[in-house]
């Protein structure tokens, strides 16, 4: 695979040489779906199909289309609100990407008599019979965070919330988390945090939640499969030998829905040299260099070819659960934020009421209250 | 023209402080987003949100307790510890020398550190609590106790700070007048309350100041620590600030709420030097 380098842009005959010394790196930016979205609604960032589509700037091997379509579609977005991901401008291109998938204690399942769950509902009456002591050391059903910040969303709450068929924003852009399906299971999934997930968990960041799992003392861990290395390392994680992973749960309506996370290169609106920014974004993004980087710890590459590259396959097939990864990317992944500028303050304030269930508001009324303000937030930002 | 000399230390004043600050200013009685290019005046419609607000009032409160708090607890505890680092013992000079550690520490790793040893599951504090058969205590997960957990922490990092002052102080104190009122045949106790407390009040003053700005302002410690939860019991005015003009694009209302914070420091630093300079006429 080569790209072709227009001459121009290389005025000593060396890009390397070139690129540092006009700070090209200041040009793009690596960044998550969501802020993404409120770059391009701020017009921060530009959108890339202009250069995609330019066969003097993209390399005809690129194979654009070799992307996980789920990827380029959250990627994608028109800028209007109540518009879905899928549509509009490419706001980035995907370079890494984690799916959340259920891992389990397989030791603390037989020891408890419990069955993989199915469903959410045998995962909550699992609950009760995985907390306690087992063989001297407290243990805990559910590992799940509840720290005050949009990445409690991001790290075990969307596929529950998600299968539950729950929602942010219904197609009007109002902030639905008051609705009563919504209060039905903010309820049952912060008491489920409260009596069987981990003491201090108000205060538990991602990797905390991680250190968490990988005492060996919790049962189910709904989690983003890119950390598979660490809780498989038997020098790091004491679960490394009992893991077993699952699809995500589904709903009472037999709704399965996982979530993806997707960090993807964009181009500063401002910059002075699209071009060069633009082969730099799409050199990162070649499938051989996607192959490198995934043999170097970038476990979910965003090419469908390199996911399946046998060297990869390969160097990644020790941390398991590449099956049940690939069935959760195929059917039942997709990002659940409703594309919208102030995605991270939503799931500020929406986490917010979940501390406060926890400590004992009322549900409808703290997710009532947090559904006013996150409307007021978007009302001021789309506004002028 | 030796006044001149000042010009450039001036217009660098002005450049990079007095621009800056006024600017802010003008922008909080606007309706500036980052997520717009351009924005009018609204005159005080930022303010009157904040303060007809429960979240703003909740950060006010927020803000007062925590400084109240710090200032409760610091102040005694540095002076008695100054005390005892006045005495001439042995290993003095290491004592003193290791009593700033924390404070030569970055406060975010402080509050790391002290957020890993309060955890409720593994935390040392809860595994030395359930070696006395107490229960788990949540420090900085519970409702009432988040705040008071925090103080605790900054308890660590900058008692040290009033410890040096006040160490400065007792040591400015001349050893005539302290060896006379012993002579007068004055106890220990009157000798610190009638002679020593009131010779070290402008230092203690001086210290008071420092730490009430800086615990009004405080930032990394909430931040590293519960972020402002759990709900909002420890979002003061600054975590909150950041909250609105980093997460929520609202840069008005994040200066607003920050310039009613300047508002707050500016008129408690007032209030603060006139009773320095009624401690120093009395003096």
């Amino acid at each position: 695979m080569s790209l072709v380098i227009p001459s121009k842009w290389l005025p000593d005959n060396n890009l390397q040489y070139f690129l540092i010394l006009k700070n090209l790196t200041f040009y793009f930016v690596q960044a998550y779906v969501i802020f993404q979205w409120q770059y391009s609604f701020a017009g921060w960032i530009q959108p890339l199909e202009k250069f995609l589509n330019d066969p003097t700037l993209t390399s005809p091997d690129y194979r654009f289309e070799d992307f996980y379509p789920g990827l380029v579609a959250s990627h994608s977005w028109s800028g209007q609100l109540g518009s879905p991901a899928g549509g509009g401008h490419l706001w980035g291109i995907p370079i890494q990407w984690e799916v959340h998938i259920l891992a389990y204690n397989r030791d603390l399942l037989d020891k408890a008599g419990v069955a993989v769950p199915q469903t959410l509902m045998e995962e909550f009456a699992a609950l009760p019979k995985l907390t306690g002591e087992f063989d001297g050391k407290k243990t805990y059903g559910l590992c799940a965070m509840l720290e005050r910040s949009w990445a409690t969303l991001d790290n075990s709450f969307w596929p529950p919330y998600a299968s539950w068929g729950c929602t942010d924003f219904n197609r009007d852009m109002k902030c639905v988390i008051d609705s009563p399906r919504s209060v039905e299971f903010c309820t049952k999934w912060v008491e489920a945090i409260r009596e069987y997930g981990p003491p201090g968990t108000l205060a538990m960041s991602w990797y905390e939640q991680l250190e968490a799992f990988c005492s060996g003392n919790y049962a189910f861990y709904s989690f983003p499969d890119s950390i598979r290395a660490i809780i498989t390392d038997p020098e790091k994680s004491n679960v490394a030998d009992n893991l077993g992973y699952a699809l995500v749960p589904q709903g009472p309506s037999y709704q399965r829905k996982s979530h993806v996370w997707s960090w993807g290169l964009s181009m500063n609106k401002e910059t002075k040299v699209p071009g060069p920014a633009w082969l730099f974004i799409q050199w990162s993004t070649l499938e051989d260099v996607l192959v490198k980087a995934a043999l170097l710890g970038n476990v979910d590459p965003p090419r469908q070819s390199v996911w399946l590259n046998p060297q990869v396959v390969e160097a990644t097939q020790e941390y398991g659960g590449r099956d049940v990864i690939q069935q959760t990317m195929e059917k039942y992944a997709q990002i659940r934020f409703t594309p919208n500028p102030v995605a991270p303050a939503m799931g500020d304030r929406f986490v917010q009421a979940l501390q406060e269930i926890y400590h004992g508001e009322d549900a409808q009324k703290a997710l009532s209250q947090a559904a006013r303000d996150i409307d007021q937030i978007l009302k001021e930002t789309v506004s002028r | 023209m030796k006044k001149l000399i000042f010009l450039p230390a001036l217009l660098l004043l002005l450049g990079i402080v007095v621009y800056p600050w006024l600017t802010g200013i003008y922008q909080s009685f606007t309706n500036f987003h980052l997520a717009h290019s351009t924005y009018r005046f609204t005159g005080l419609q930022n303010y009157i949100r904040f303060f007809s607000s429960a979240q703003g009032l909740q950060m006010i409160r927020v803000t007062f307790l925590y400084t109240f708090l710090v200032i409760v607890i610091e102040l005694p505890l540095g002076i008695g510890v100054a005390l005892l680092l006045n005495k001439k013992i042995f290993g003095i000079n290491i004592l003193r020398t290791l009593l700033v550690i924390p404070l030569v520490m970055p406060p975010v790793v402080s509050g790391l550190m002290w957020k890993m040893m309060m955890r409720p599951g593994s935390g040392v504090f809860n595994y030395l609590l359930g070696l006395t058969g107490l229960p788990n205590f949540p420090w900085l997960t519970g409702k009432h106790s988040a705040l008071f957990s925090i103080a605790l922490i900054d308890t660590w990092i900058y008692t040290p700070f009033v410890v040096l002052i006040t160490l400065a102080g007792l040591q400015s104190v001349p050893s005539q007048v302290l060896d006379s009122a012993a002579v007068d045949g004055a106890s220990k106790l009157k000798v610190f309350l009638h002679v020593t407390l009131p010779l070290v009040t402008p230092h203690l003053i001086i210290a008071t100041i420092f730490r009430s700005i800086d615990s009004m302002r405080m930032f990394d410690l909430i931040y590293s620590t519960t972020r402002g939860g759990p709900g909002v019991c420890t979002m003061n005015i600054h975590m909150g600030s950041y909250l609105f003009g980093i997460k929520q694009l609202n840069m008005s209302y994040a200066l607003a709420s920050l310039t009613i914070l300047w508002v707050f420091v500016y008129a408690l630093i007032f209030s603060f030097f006139s009773l320095l300079r009624r401690s120093q006429q009395r003096l």
